[in-house]
């Protein structure tokens, strides 16, 4: 077992260099940041000074290495544009966008799994087909265009909710719908999937021929199986929550990582960029990494191969 | 005695697939439809009442049908630039379907190959391959997207690129899987003991039975990637002004938000029934050519 | 004296729309006796596992009954209402299913499943649940009690799996176990321990058990009365004896015909013809995966033999003896660690991919399952020419030859622009074997060609093997884990187990003076074994 997570770990520690290694490369195509910084009018000599300062006259490779270490120690940079650490303002940010997240995931969640295994437990009944326009509604719904009409329908007509900010959890109402639909269809679909294959297997039928209730095959026998795949496909869409989050911060003018990332982009704040994109790498490869762990401990042939 | 090797029809057991197509009443709605868009998207200039581009400022944000101060001479309304509503999502239908199929084109040709390589190959090519899938889904999708735009400008051409460039992984993680289980079937075997060259199994024997699911995840992800041109062109990042975008027309409607909320329901629905239209288009697909995963 | 227990009568299941027939039984009766072994023996697509579900109430929701009755206990269990059925299951009637891996819940440890049989009918507190399970293992015959108990299914091997699914059904002392083809999955000495096992319980519990299964072995070694069936209907029934020794239908009769017998027909000579392939020494190892629990498979170990011309070289083993991984070696489909073949003077193992390419021609082979060895894409014309194409042929040439091929193994020219989903498992083979013969090979290796095939099939395939090898002179290698069908096709037999040749010689030799203890292990685990028939290979009348 180990040996498994230490080959994970090294892979995911290699995955990480790759990504922030990209990103800080795309950052020096952007042209010159030391004009980026000191503007596009000033003098020949001001912009050397900048790029003197910033120790941008430095081959790329010696840059990426000296970020690379602070960044280890947590040391992320100032920002171009704020004058602040950008390490302190990733800490402020941070809590609002994984608090999102986590929400959507949970509301997710809530819906996903009993209508999905209602569904799996009445095929072609009302609540199967319910649970199937669901799902592919919510998989083509754009989620700004959601958000937009949340907005309208309950912050401008109705007037029940706040339409920006994020000082009151009323506030993340709507973005927890808005970014909740976005999760939402795969979980329905892998739940509602995963119960009707699991209810169709051999064991079930072993199950059936015990005498056993369907309340008990049901919960013990099929549900056991679908957790597996539903665990992994959810830490992987909390992982993608956070890319759905930029869209939602911004509408919803919540002061998070994604509403950040956007600005920095914008202005080409690259300090932020290349923390930001880090953050989320190192998230991603942890969630999986959770995910497997997850799955070992639910399945134990799994076990077995480590 | 010699036999011509004419390509005679083979007597199949079911009924050809258009048939079925037809027969089933999902996907015949839903490709009817697609195929209606399709017809709007190429004769759009021949549909759309207006120039798309022309402004007339002294008519700005008129509303459509069945509001009050609605003016008949546009039937869905102005934009705040007095440009026809109209005649914009019409021209719209042409982005969302150029993004959907040019991206699905480069995304889906880069991520068969790669799956199909380390699906046959296995061992220390597969290891290989399986890293370059994780890292680019490390990479938040989004946030380079704005990255690169940032870098390489805005554009229809940019747009694509990006997308193309980035939404592989879905394509390569299920045809691997997919070939993975071609390959163990004897026949492919039976292909080696002949002496048939890798490339030619690759392409000869595994291809054609791994089709239908590229089919399959093709149509997924090119809902996927329309609404991802929509929501970067909506922040800005993906198509400019004055290219009517849909993505594009939301943002502006959102600044009217307050005052013309029904500037924001005609695009986003369009989207909507587009993707939608896609989406059940690609599952019924998928039903009907038993392609799920390969029970 | 003997009462009748379960009794089917009339019973008649629908398929659903668009299926080969209508019904998947017609108007089935068959009448099960307290204590007695029934077995219910048919070719695939016979109806008899169906008929079993719907004893149990256990058929998928497409299938329905339509007709009959099923009598338990004064009761017609297809009138029964689901709760009442419930209540019968596991503690009246119980089942053992066909495949323990797939039967058993993978995230469970076994003794909680067999302490679920308890538990669904609400007896026993939870300690007097475990230690009835305990009890159940012992029973059952399994090595380690303790262990099985807390084991998962995937750690516990196919037999031991097969014994935990036979405690589970034992544990309400039911009146009727009914099995389905309950060692079919097994290996030939693990499937004898089971059915010992099976006879042994049934003396003791009194048990009657409905065995259903396609192997006449098994129905030779274990049946009290037999119930033949085809295509849904049943064609006769009686005394095992009765009517394993004097068939009176002419269904029963053909497919009684095709069982080989496993002593082997007489006046085999052992030739002298020059030697074609001689493998010398091979091995092979998979190393072990784990970090710190690397357990190195030998899959070869110093295996050497030689084939001659024209003669048939029959390679047997169960499962995990190296027989097919030694076929693939030959085959250069997977590559040995040490030792030589040699062919035509040449040591295969030293020629690179292109000096190989020509050998290609010398040696073909034909694969075990039907359904997965044709490319469900390709014409089967372009199968049979791809052989010939890609080695320098011209493509209408090599059509030309395909045509002949197929009308060689005994299939219509028509077949040339089909699809193999059009054609049936026989047919199927047939057409690999024609592509194996479309490169003109002297050397044949055949992987389990008929293994998954059914027994009238299986004996009109092999027939056309044997008629083919005499008369283009080929070699073959023909592997398998049937004995019966080793004696009755190969000349010389290699016996294989964990990667090692344990006893080489002619067929007469090692089926009737097996040196190896091994050999003679296997031979006594065949079923039947007096049974069978020296001309199987001679009559097959039934249409396949």
């Amino acid at each position: 077992m180990t040996g498994f997570i230490i080959k994970r770990l090294v892979s995911a520690a290699l995955t990480i260099l790759v990504v922030s290694a990209l990103t800080f490369s795309i950052a020096f195509l952007a042209g010159d940041p030391a004009i980026a910084i000191a503007g596009k009018d000033s003098s020949a000599a001001d912009i050397a000074r900048v790029r003197e300062h910033y120790g941008f006259d430095r081959p790329v490779a010696v840059q990426y290495g000296e970020w690379l270490g602070k960044a280890l120690t947590g040391d992320f940079g100032q920002s171009y544009h704020y004058q602040q650490s950008v390490a302190d303002m990733l800490a402020a940010r941070l809590p609002i966008t994984l608090g999102l997240g986590l929400a959507a995931i949970v509301f997710a969640l809530a819906i996903a799994v009993p209508l999905g295994v209602a569904a799996a437990a009445r095929p072609a009944s009302l609540v199967d087909r319910m649970a199937l326009a669901l799902s592919v509604l919510g998989q083509a719904m754009p989620t700004f265009w959601l958000a937009l009409l949340l907005v309208v329908f309950f912050g401008l007509n109705l007037r029940w909710l706040p339409i920006s900010g994020n000082t009151t959890w009323k506030h993340f109402i709507m973005p927890t719908i808005a970014l909740g639909f976005f999760a939402l269809p795969a979980l329905l679909r892998i739940t509602r999937a995963g119960t009707i294959d699991a209810l169709r297997a051999d064991y079930v039928r072993t199950a059936r021929a015990k005498g056993l209730g369907p309340a008990k095959i049901l919960f013990r026998h099929a549900l056991r199986n679908v957790m597996i795949p539903l665990v992994s496909i959810s830490a992987v869409q909390l992982g993608a929550l956070l890319s759905g989050s930029i869209v939602v911060e911004q509408i919803f003018a919540l002061q998070g990582i994604g509403a950040l990332s956007y600005d920095a982009t914008l202005r080409a704040d690259l300090p932020i960029v290349q923390a930001i994109t880090l953050i989320v790498a190192v998230f991603y490869v942890l969630l999986t990494l959770v995910a497997d762990i997850a799955n070992a401990i639910l399945d134990p042939r799994i076990r077995e191969n480590w | 005695m010699s036999v011509s090797s004419k390509q005679a029809p083979a007597a199949a057991q079911r009924p050809g697939l258009m048939r079925r197509i037809v027969s089933t009443p999902a996907v015949s709605i839903s490709g009817g439809f697609l195929l209606l868009l399709l017809l709007i998207a190429l004769l759009a200039p021949l549909l759309a009442p207006y120039d798309p581009y022309a402004q007339d400022l002294s008519r700005r944000l008129l509303p459509p049908i069945g509001y009050p101060n609605h003016d008949a001479a546009h039937l869905l309304g102005t934009d705040g630039f007095g440009r026809d509503y109209l005649s914009r999502l019409v021209y719209g239908t042409r982005i969302s379907l150029l993004i959907g199929f040019s991206v699905v084109f480069i995304a889906g040709l880069i991520g068969t190959t790669i799956g199909m390589i380390a699906g046959y190959f296995g061992g220390k090519v597969d290891q290989v391959l399986m890293f370059v899938i994780n890292t680019r889904l490390a990479m938040p999708v989004f946030l380079a997207a704005m990255a690169v735009v940032v870098v390489f400008g805005a554009s229809l051409t940019s747009t694509v690129l990006t997308l193309g460039l980035f939404l592989w992984d879905r394509f390569a993680v299920v045809v691997r899987s997919a070939t993975q289980q071609v390959a163990a079937q004897d026949f492919v075997l039976a292909a080696q003991s002949i002496g048939f060259s890798n490339t030619r199994i690759i392409f000869k024997e595994i291809l054609p039975n791994i089709l239908s699911v590229v089919v399959v995840i093709a149509t997924l992800e090119m809902g996927s990637a329309i609404l991802l041109e929509a929501a970067l062109s909506f922040l800005g990042f993906g198509v400019q002004e004055p290219t009517a975008s849909w993505g594009l027309m939301l943002s502006q409607a959102r600044e009217q938000l307050f005052f013309d909320a029904w500037l924001i329901y005609l695009p986003g629905f369009a989207l909507l029934s587009l993707v939608l239209a896609i989406n059940v288009f690609g599952d019924g697909l998928r039903d009907l050519l038993g392609a799920r995963g390969r029970a | 004296m003997n009462a009748t227990v379960l009794s089917i009568q009339g019973l008649s299941v629908a398929l659903p729309e668009g299926a080969d027939r209508r019904l998947a039984v017609e108007d089935v009766s068959l009448e099960l006796k307290r204590g007695e072994t029934l077995c219910v023996v048919g070719e695939s697509g016979s109806g008899k596992s169906i008929t079993a579900f719907a004893v149990a109430g256990l058929l998928s929701p497409q299938l329905t009954p339509v007709a009959g009755k099923i009598f338990f206990d004064g009761i017609d269990l297809l009138k029964t209402p689901e709760m009442v059925m419930r209540k019968i299951r596991g503690a009246r009637i119980a089942m053992v299913f066909q495949e323990p891996m797939t039967a058993l819940n993978p995230v469970l440890r076994c003794g909680r499943q067999i302490m679920e049989m308890f538990e669904a009918h609400d007896l026993h507190s939870q300690r007097a649940r475990k230690a009835r399970a305990l009890e159940l293992l012992i029973e059952v015959g399994l090595p380690d009690p303790e262990k099985a108990f807390h084991a998962f299914p995937h750690e516990l091997s196919g037999g031991q799996r097969q014994r935990v699914m036979i405690a589970m059904a034992l544990a309400l002392e039911p009146d009727v176990i009914i099995a389905d083809e309950p060692t079919t999955a097994l290996d030939v000495t693990t499937q004898a321990q089971i059915l010992t096992l099976l006879k042994r319980l049934r003396e003791k519990h009194g048990t009657a058990i409905l065995f259903i299964t396609h192997d006449f072995g098994v129905v030779a070694e274990i049946a009290d009365r037999v119930v033949v069936m085809h295509r849904g209907k049943v064609v006769e029934s009686g005394p095992a004896a009765d009517l394993l020794n004097n068939p009176r239908e002419p269904y029963t009769k053909g497919l009684l015909a095709a069982v080989p017998a496993l002593s082997p027909p007489p006046g085999v000579e052992e030739g002298d013809s020059p030697v074609v392939l001689s493998a010398r020494r091979l091995s092979k190892t998979y190393r072990g995966r784990g970090l710190f629990n690397r357990r190195d498979v030998a899959a070869l170990a110093d295996v050497s033999f030689d084939l001659r011309r024209g003669e048939t070289l029959g390679i047997v083993g169960e499962s995990g003896s190296g027989k097919s991984t030694l076929g693939r070696c030959l085959m250069r489909l997977s590559e040995i660690d040490a030792g030589e073949i040699i062919v035509d003077g040449k040591d295969l193992r030293t020629l690179s991919d292109r000096e190989f390419q020509p050998f290609r021609k010398r040696m073909q082979m034909v694969f075990q399952d039907p359904f997965a060895s044709l490319n469900p894409q390709s014409r089967i014309g372009r199968i049979i020419a791809d052989g010939p194409t890609v080695h320098g042929m011209a493509h209408n040439q090599a059509l030309e030859q395909a045509a002949e091929l197929l009308g060689l193994v005994g299939l219509d020219l028509s077949a040339m622009d089909r699809y193999p989903r059009e054609f049936s498992g026989g047919q199927r083979q047939r057409i690999g074997i024609a592509r194996a013969l479309a490169l003109e090979p002297a050397i044949v290796i055949a992987d389990e060609p008929v293994s998954a095939l059914d027994v009238s099939v299986q004996a009109q395939v092999l027939k056309l093997l044997r008629e083919l090898k005499l008369r283009l002179s080929l070699s073959l290698i023909f592997i398998t884990h049937d004995l019966r069908v080793a004696a009755q096709i190969c000349d010389r037999i290699a016996v294989m187990q964990r990667g090692r040749i344990v006893e080489i010689g002619s067929t007469e030799e090692v089926f009737g003076h097996p040196k190896s203890d091994y050999t003679r292990a296997l031979l006594a685990a065949v079923p039947g074994r007096e049974f069978g028939s020296h001309r199987a290979l001679e009559e097959s009348s039934n249409p396949a």
